[in-house]
């Protein structure tokens, strides 16, 4: 698991952008599709060969109605299993997590809010 | 994508109940569109996220059942018109199932085809459904406990296509499959492909009330009423038309056919239902007729030896339940019908030669009972080794030959006596030519007749005669080929069955240390030493067959009587209260005869030297009666014809008979041969052989072995009553034929008579309340 934090922290072969927020709060993120699709049954469909948007070799994806801070807690949690949000300051952020977690089935990080 | 993009505005929950059923009509439009975007496979215009997002919010906004119930609606319009446009056109002509109009079944190929690409659209259309509505499956149809969106499109396609209520899209589809399995069944080719996606596709959609697959519900049923027509005509027409290993191989090649095409494209669980059919229709029905077929049937398999159909056919009749039956019974009956016509031969072989048995021939009795013992031992051999090559050494099988032997070989009242003779035979003369290997596995395969037949004591009773004679006559090949064989006998009777055996061997072994003993004690006598060398065996009465109370009777010549007086002072002051019975019957003598052109030695039995010597006081020419030998010499007169016979009727005539002739009669005279010629100089006389018994002796035998009987049957019937006290008749009976079976079958009245004989002893008494029930008497 350490590995995949290093990953998310500082990688090269990124193979997926992804684009969320709405204007003007738009931010262009960089994923793997293989850890994408082992931890989300959402992205296994969203990257699978029926559903995948490509530019060149690159998978491209919008997520406009989640934040790219919400957005960046998915992927931290994807990563690495944790989450930065403290629980008792952002209250708020947590609910939207909550929802985000939810719309992308990562049941098990929404378990882990309600926690 | 782009270009769908509109501004939707940002999704937020809904505010007022308008806002929301606008939004709510906005993304199940753009849902709807999607899902037929995605029937006409244009799904590469179409955006995951938003299309997810759209039914993502349409549960959340509770408008799960709408959005449920808005896609089976989609889906079911669509594959309405799926039946109209592709699966109706592609029906096969009328009458497709008629081969007439559709010889290959290229209509009905066409239809599976057409079919496969439908079921396989309609899947590919589902998974991509299931992805977008995955938050639906999740949220919704778990809570409302509704079929996942997938499931619910499996259900669609059963009802609008398989079991379309429009179109007969059903009856299309089964009676195709059944043609194109048919068509394989006569060995066209079929696209096995096709049928198989149809298969697979009836296995994965499943019928609402049974919760069975529809290939179970629909299918498999018209299958394998099918089959049981197809395979009941063809049983038919194949037993006219084939002889039994012919008919084996197409059976054996349908049954592995079936299960290709189990395998292939059907259902497992359709195996065993497949199998049991063709197994009823083309082996349960026709069994026996493929049995008794002629010339090709069970009977001449066995008879030719052929090994692989046989096997073929246990095979494949050992696939139902009375398959295996029907065989045992056939080739034990077939072995019965063998043993009895080798039965048959032998009879009607001793009274045809019977004649010659009696003039001199003394060696046919006993080629008979060999002949006898060595067909039956073929036999044994030739299904021995179909037990082993065809039937997988199956026990039942041997068990079912083994009673076939056992009938057939007690169906002859003389086998105990043939194989005593035949192994008399083997341990007489058996290392001439044969290795002492050999010899003992004939004995071995001997042994596994004996132990079929039923009267073990009148066997016992033969083989003590021939044993006393190998020994007395010293015609036995070697001591230890007889004690092996005796081991044989004591392993399958036990230790009962051989003491007296085994008795006969010790009075050898003491009889020739008492003959050294004499010579010392002759040569330190200061008696007159006898003219003769006198050789006695002593036996013990009890371990050997001579019957004591008909000790014969014979007038010996002064000398002899002399020097057996000398042996019994000998004999009987070395151990006293003993008593002696000379059996002048079992001896030999060595004489010498003096003839005109040499001297030969002459080895004769005792009773031929009595003969002999009375010619000695003769004149040249001067001729003695029949009459006049047996009264002078007091042998017995069966005994008196056959030694008689040996010297003036075998190979050497040391006696000429007047008039000529084999048989020996009253008024015959005899003269000695001066004129006797041999080549040899030491002759022996042949002594009368073991062979097989004359009807009188025969008899006297039987009222031995009867009187033998009677004395065990008592001692067992004592010996079991001893142990209980009180026994109720049924059981005593069950008891003693129990401990008695193993020497031969004594038949419940003989028991009861000795019952009755055992009270009247007063041994036994009959119980005062109950009278079938019998106390000891101490």
């Amino acid at each position: 698991l350490k590995d995949i934090r290093q990953l998310f922290e500082d990688a090269d072969d990124y193979n997926v952008t992804i684009q969320v927020g709405e204007e003007p709060n738009i931010e262009v993120l960089n994923a793997h599709s293989v850890i994408l699709r082992a931890r989300s049954s959402y992205f296994r469909s969203a990257l699978s060969s029926k559903w995948a948007k490509k530019k060149g070799d690159t998978f491209t994806y919008k997520k406009p109605n989640i934040s790219p801070k919400i957005f960046k807690e998915i992927l931290r949690y994807i990563y690495t299993g944790t989450i930065s949000l403290n629980d008792k300051a952002e209250q708020g952020e947590l609910l939207k997590l909550l929802v985000a977690a939810d719309e992308l089935e990562l049941e098990e990080l929404v378990e882990h809010i309600q926690e | 994508m782009s270009s769908r993009k509109q501004p939707k505005g940002k999704i937020r929950p809904p505010k007022k109940p308008n806002s929301a059923d606008a939004q709510f009509n906005d993304n199940w439009d753009r849902l709807a569109q999607a899902i037929r975007e995605i029937h006409k496979k244009n799904a590469s215009i179409l955006s995951f996220e938003e299309l997810y997002r759209n039914a993502y919010n349409m549960v959340l906004h509770k408008n799960g059942d709408k959005l449920y119930n808005g896609v089976r609606e989609v889906i079911t319009q669509h594959l309405e018109e799926v039946a109209v446009s592709q699966v109706v056109p592609a029906f096969p002509l009328s009458g497709a199932s008629s081969s007439q109009t559709n010889p290959n079944g290229a209509g009905g190929a066409n239809f599976l085809k057409v079919l496969k690409t439908v079921w396989e659209d309609h899947t590919t259309c589902m998974l991509m459904i299931r992805d977008i509505l995955m938050y639906m499956d999740r949220v919704y149809a778990k809570t409302a406990n509704v079929p996942l969106v997938y499931d619910l499109g499996l259900d669609l396609f059963r009802d609008t296509i398989v079991r379309s209520q429009n179109y007969p899209i059903q009856n299309h589809l089964l009676e195709v499959l059944l043609q194109q399995i048919k068509l394989e069944r006569e060995n066209e080719i079929i696209d096995r492909t096709n049928v198989k996606a149809s298969i697979d596709m009836l296995l994965e959609l499943t019928d609402a009330s049974t919760k069975d697959t529809v290939y179970a519900t629909d299918f498999e049923n018209k299958f394998l009423e099918t089959s049981s027509e197809y395979y009941r005509v063809e049983g038919q027409m194949l037993v006219g038309e084939y002889d039994a290993p012919e008919y084996m191989k197409k059976v054996d090649k349908r049954l592995n056919e079936e299960e290709q095409r189990v395998r292939h494209y059907l259902s497992q669980t359709t195996e065993p239902k497949i199998r049991n059919i063709v197994e009823e229709e083309l082996i349960s029905k026709h069994l026996k007729t493929v049995i008794e077929m002629e010339n090709s049937g069970l009977i001449p398999m066995l008879r030719n030896e052929k090994m692989d159909d046989l096997g073929r056919m246990y095979k494949l009749f050992g696939r139902v339940v009375k398959g295996h039956d029907e065989m045992k019974s056939a080739i034990s009956d077939y072995i019965r019908e063998l043993g009895k016509a080798i039965n048959e031969t032998v009879t009607s072989n001793t009274t045809a030669e019977g004649g010659n048995a009696a003039s001199g021939d003394k060696q046919t009795g006993a080629t008979v009972a060999v002949r006898w013992v060595q067909e039956v031992l073929d036999l044994k051999d030739k299904f021995d080794k179909v037990q082993n090559l065809a039937l997988s050494n199956d026990k039942a099988f041997q068990t079912s030959f083994n009673e076939a032997f056992e009938y057939f070989i007690n169906k002859n009242s003389k086998s105990p006596e043939f194989i005593s003779l035949f192994i008399d035979d083997n341990l007489k003369k058996g290392l001439k030519g044969k290795t002492e290997e050999e010899v003992d596995s004939v004995l071995d395969k001997t042994i596994t007749l004996f132990r079929f037949i039923g009267e073990k004591d009148v066997f016992e009773r033969y083989y003590k005669q021939h044993l006393a004679k190998r020994l007395l006559l010293g015609r036995s090949v070697s001591d230890d080929a007889e004690r092996g064989m005796i081991g044989k006998l004591k392993v399958e009777c036990g230790y009962q069955f051989t003491t007296k055996l085994e008795g006969m061997f010790n009075d050898m072994r003491i009889s020739s240390d008492t003959m050294t003993d004499f010579k010392e004690y002759l040569d330190k006598s200061v008696l007159e030493k006898p003219k003769l060398d006198l050789s006695v065996t002593v036996l013990t009465s009890t371990f050997w067959p001579m019957n004591l109370s008909a000790s014969p009777r014979c007038n010996l010549p002064p000398e002899l009587t002399k020097a057996c007086g000398t042996f019994q002072n000998f004999y009987l002051g070395r151990h006293s209260g003993r008593r002696l019975t000379w059996q002048s019957n079992m001896g030999t003598a060595d004489i010498r005869g003096s003839f005109k052109a040499r001297k030969h030695e002459l080895n004769v039995s005792t009773y031929q030297m009595v003969i002999l010597l009375m010619f000695n006081d003769k004149q040249d020419g001067e001729s003695l009666s029949y009459e006049q030998i047996k009264g002078e010499s007091d042998i017995p007169e069966a005994d008196l014809k056959r030694n008689l016979q040996s010297l003036a009727c075998a190979k050497y005539k040391i006696l000429v008979k007047e008039p000529k002739g084999k048989e020996i009669n009253p008024g015959d005279q005899f003269n000695f041969n001066n004129d006797f010629t041999a080549p040899l100089q030491r002759i022996k006389i042949q002594t009368v052989a073991s062979k097989v018994e004359s009807e009188g002796e025969r008899k006297e035998t039987r009222e031995k072995v009867e009187e033998a009987r009677k004395h065990q049957t008592e001692a067992a019937i004592v010996r079991i009553m001893k142990d209980r006290k009180t026994m109720e008749h049924n059981l005593l009976i069950a008891e003693v034929v129990k401990q008695l079976q193993s020497r031969f079958m004594p038949n419940p009245a003989l028991i009861k008579k000795r019952i009755e004989a055992l009270i009247e002893r007063e041994y036994l008494e009959r119980a005062t309340g109950d009278r079938r029930v019998y106390n000891y008497l101490a």
